[in-house]
C-alpha cells in the first residue's frame, strides 16, 4: 500500500437510480421531497429529482474505506456540494465517477482529495479525507 | 422575508432520548442504503479483527441521527421555511472515535448562523456527538435555503 503523494486510488463508478434515492431516504431520515418527487422539484426550480448530496458524499468516501484495511482510519472528511446529482426516471438513473489522489503526508496522516462527477459535471467541490496511519 | 434569525445560537438538546444507541442494524440498513459490502458495517467478526468490540459505522453515519436533530428546527413552524427550497451545500464530518455499535452518544445541535448571499440563505449547523469523557465527532452542515428566483 503507497501512501506516497501523488499516489492514485482505484477509481470507482456507481449508479444511481430512483430506487436508490427511496433505500437512502429511508435510511438516513432525508425525506425532502425534492429527491423523489419530479413535480415539486421542477416547481422549486431543479432540472428534475436529485439525489441526496449525503448520498453522493457516502458513496464518494468508498473509494478511500475499501482501499483501506480499516474504514475507520477515516478521520475527518468533508465536501462542497458543487453541482446536482440529476436521478432520471429510468433503468439506467445517474452515473457517478470517482477518482482520488493522496495530496498530502503529514507524518502520521495523509491528505486525499477526492473528485466527483457526473454526466461530465463535477458534483463535489473541495473534497478531502484525512486518513490516520 | 427569510428564515426566523431568532434560533441563531441557540441549542438544541435532543429532550425525547437522553441518549442516542448507535444501533447495530441501523449501521447495517444505512450501509446497505449507500451500497456497501465493507465487512466492517456488517460482519461482527470481521469488526473484531480490526480490534472492534461491534461492527463500526461508515465515516458519514452520524447524518442519519444529525439530520433528525436539525429538522427540530427546520420543521418549527416558527422558523418559517420552505422545506422542499433546501439543498445541502457543505458538509464536514471530524471523528475522534471510531463509531461502534453500541455506542450511547450524547447530542446537541446549534444552528451557527444565517447569512443571505444573492437571494439565498446559508444555514450552518453545528451537531456535537459526545461520551461523558469528551467528543466522539463534530459534524458541520451547510444547508441552502434557495430564494425565489
Amino acid at each position: 500500500m503507497s501512501f506516497e503523494v501523488g499516489f492514485e486510488l482505484p477509481a470507482k463508478e456507481f449508479k444511481i437510480t430512483r430506487a436508490d434515492l427511496i433505500k437512502y431516504a429511508g435510511a438516513s431520515l432525508d425525506f425532502n421531497v425534492i429527491h423523489w418527487n419530479e413535480r415539486i422539484a421542477k416547481s422549486v426550480g431543479l432540472p428534475n429529482v436529485i439525489a441526496h448530496g449525503m448520498l453522493t458524499m457516502g458513496k464518494a468516501i468508498q473509494i478511500v474505506t475499501d482501499w483501506l484495511d480499516n474504514p475507520a482510519k477515516v478521520v475527518d472528511y468533508q465536501v462542497r456540494f458543487a453541482a446536482p446529482v440529476v436521478v432520471p426516471d429510468d433503468e439506467q438513473g445517474a452515473t457517478l465517477e470517482i477518482t482520488a489522489k493522496i495530496t498530502e503526508n503529514l507524518g502520521d496522516k495523509i491528505k486525499i482529495d477526492i473528485q466527483a462527477r457526473s454526466e461530465g459535471a463535477k458534483v463535489l467541490g473541495k473534497a478531502v479525507a484525512i486518513v490516520q496511519l | 422575508m427569510g428564515v426566523n434569525k431568532d434560533f441563531i445560537g441557540k441549542v438544541f438538546f435532543s429532550k425525547k432520548y437522553e441518549l442516542f444507541e448507535v444501533g447495530r442494524e441501523k449501521i447495517k440498513e444505512f450501509a446497505r442504503a449507500l451500497g456497501e459490502t465493507n465487512p466492517a458495517y456488517f460482519d461482527i467478526e470481521h469488526a473484531k479483527k480490526l480490534g472492534y468490540s461491534d461492527i463500526i459505522a461508515p465515516p458519514t453515519f452520524l447524518i442519519s441521527v444529525a439530520m433528525s436533530e436539525m429538522n427540530k428546527v427546520l420543521f418549527d413552524p416558527e422558523f418559517k421555511l420552505d422545506y422542499s427550497r433546501i439543498v445541502h451545500g457543505e458538509q464536514s464530518f471530524t471523528l475522534h472515535q471510531p463509531i461502534v455499535a453500541g455506542m450511547q452518544l450524547a447530542l446537541n445541535t446549534v444552528l451557527d448562523s444565517v447569512v443571505e448571499k444573492v437571494g439565498n440563505e446559508f444555514l450552518t449547523f453545528t451537531i456535537n456527538f459526545g461520551e461523558p469523557d469528551g467528543y466522539v465527532a463534530n459534524l458541520k452542515s451547510v444547508l441552502i435555503s434557495r430564494g425565489e428566483a
